[in-house]
């Protein structure tokens, strides 16, 4: 006798990191917030600590470097690689695009871009300076 | 919840595999075997008297069998759990509660790893992290650099005191004949360097080596019956904190804060009644980090407390006696060798480098990017 309490009803449609793919080929850095309205990255099907249903957001993709370092790779200028916090609260590794990448600085304000980060891949947020509004 | 009690396990034998760059076609589980059988004959126990088996390495995914298989032992109880470098003072721990419980008399952890013959990027291939790969981090060493630069932005910790720490490694090391590193080292070396993330070096970086080392414990009260001087576990703790470096909460705060306050109360200790201590030195940043996170100085003091000298030979604090990860042996996962090294210290075995009436040691253990972090007390008959 089939066990049917044993079967989910449906596979889910899309993965975390599908969703996030899609938002990001529209040019949206999504990410999620708890049942309390936490912000967390990752995204996930399950929200850490309070496993509720995670409720998905578009970043206003603003914020600031919270610590910085120059990859060497052997043959290649050095690489800024940053842990940024978005000003949404949550935090995410990403590299600066900057033509002086030594001259960047912790707490320095940053915006996202998107671009693919190597050759046939899709899009994936990046970050450049913030420019100054006037 | 109910702790296992302190100094009711003893290790009874201790010792290192090959090291440094072994024989050719080698393998992770000969070292084990091979540490596993010296360990055994250091305190005149026979392989069939192991009932107990905790083992890992980066190479084999199921260590307990393939080493069960090759040392053709039957096993009451058995662990394998893999958390990184620091496995092993886990491993200690679940042996402790194992022994405690009655699930097995004799128990062995083992290590072994031939990374720096197959290639680190053979023996520890990095699984895919669609968050953090695409972006190219140099890993591990990145994050590492991601936290030291957090703490130097926050502390005024400085390149200078970082390369202390490498330093007063490789004069320890000097004094180990078993060390890799043979040469002296001074600061401007290692600021000079390579670099291969800021702001590490490549002298900031632990060695590629080969190696693997053994310890076997038993219940104090079997340990009366053997002719050894037993070094008694006097107190354990141990933390998961994150898996990627991107969900590290704090990056200049470890699990350290939290492994390191159950050990001492397990034990009845605190930092200054170590005599030894042994930190995990993956990396330079990483002693800087245990020393405030384990309570022997104020968060952001880990750079000013290891300058001027203080932790190398002759110095004010014996740190890392055996050379550590930087200058005498990091095979990939290196709690088994620093938990060795308290041992061998306590036992009075450590030659040169040995630590007058040492009684009490502290031997903590890292694993993955500041993820797990396993902290272990030693003790000699006189403390228990």
């Amino acid at each position: 006798m089939k066990d049917e309490t044993q079967l989910t009803e449906h596979n889910l449609a899309q993965s975390p990191h599908g969703r996030f793919l899609e938002h990001a080929a529209r040019g949206e850095l999504a990410f999620q917030r708890d049942g309390k309205g936490e912000a967390f990255f990752p995204p996930r099907l399950v929200s850490p600590k309070d496993g509720t249903d995670p409720v998905w957001v578009v970043s206003a993709g603003v914020g600031t470097i919270h610590s910085l370092t120059l990859v060497r790779h052997k043959g290649e200028p050095p690489l800024a690689l940053a842990m940024i916090d978005l000003d949404e609260g949550f935090r995410l590794m990403s590299q600066v695009d900057s033509n002086h990448p030594e001259s960047l600085q912790i707490g320095d304000r940053m915006q996202v871009a998107f671009r693919p980060l190597a050759e046939g891949q899709p899009p994936m947020p990046v970050f450049k300076p913030l420019e100054k509004s006037t | 919840m109910t702790r296992a009690k302190r100094g009711s396990v003893a290790v009874v034998g201790a010792a290192e595999s090959d090291l440094g760059r072994v024989a050719d076609h080698m393998t992770p589980i000969d070292l084990m075997a091979q540490a596993v059988q010296r360990a055994l004959a250091d305190c005149g126990l026979r392989l069939q008297d192991v009932d107990g088996l905790f083992a890992a390495t980066s190479q084999v995914r199921m260590a307990p069998l393939a080493l069960a298989e090759y040392l053709g032992i039957r096993l009451a109880y058995f662990d394998g759990t893999n958390i990184g470098g620091s496995s092993f003072m886990s491993h200690l721990a679940h042996a402790h509660a194992a022994i405690e419980a009655g699930l097995c008399s004799v128990a062995v952890i083992a290590y072994g790893s031939t990374q720096r013959s197959v290639s680190r990027a053979a023996a520890s291939p990095r699984e895919y992290n669609a968050w953090e790969t695409p972006y190219r981090p140099i890993l591990p060493t990145s994050a590492y650099a991601i936290s030291a630069a957090r703490h130097m932005h926050l502390y005024g910790t400085t390149r200078e005191q970082l390369a202390e720490v490498a330093v007063a490694a490789r004069q320890w090391a000097l004094l180990n004949p078993k060390a890799w590193e043979k040469e002296p080292l001074t600061i401007d070396d290692v600021l000079s360097a390579r670099m291969v993330s800021d702001p590490l070096t490549v002298r900031d970086c632990c060695l590629v080596t080969d190696g693997g080392g053994a310890l076997v414990l038993v219940s104090a009260e079997k340990a009366k019956d053997l002719d050894v001087a037993p070094i008694y576990v006097l107190g354990h703790g141990e933390t998961l904190s994150h898996a990627s470096i991107s969900s590290m909460e704090d990056l200049t705060v470890t699990g350290a804060a939290l492994s390191g306050p159950q050990a001492f109360a397990m034990a009845g200790a605190t930092p200054a009644d170590m005599d030894v201590t042994i930190l995990y030195d993956a990396f330079t940043i990483t002693p800087i980090l245990f020393l405030e996170d384990l309570g022997y100085c104020p968060k952001g003091e880990g750079g000013r407390f290891v300058t001027g000298g203080a932790i190398a030979p002759g110095g004010t604090f014996a740190l890392n006696t055996n050379g550590g990860g930087l200058s005498y042996c990091h095979p990939g996962m290196y709690g088994m060798l620093g938990m060795i090294e308290a041992v061998q210290q306590l036992r009075g075995r450590s030659g040169a480098r040995q630590v007058s009436d040492a009684k009490m040691a502290l031997a903590h253990g890292n694993g993955g990017v500041l993820s797990s972090q396993c902290t272990v007390i030693f003790g000699t008959a006189d403390t228990v």
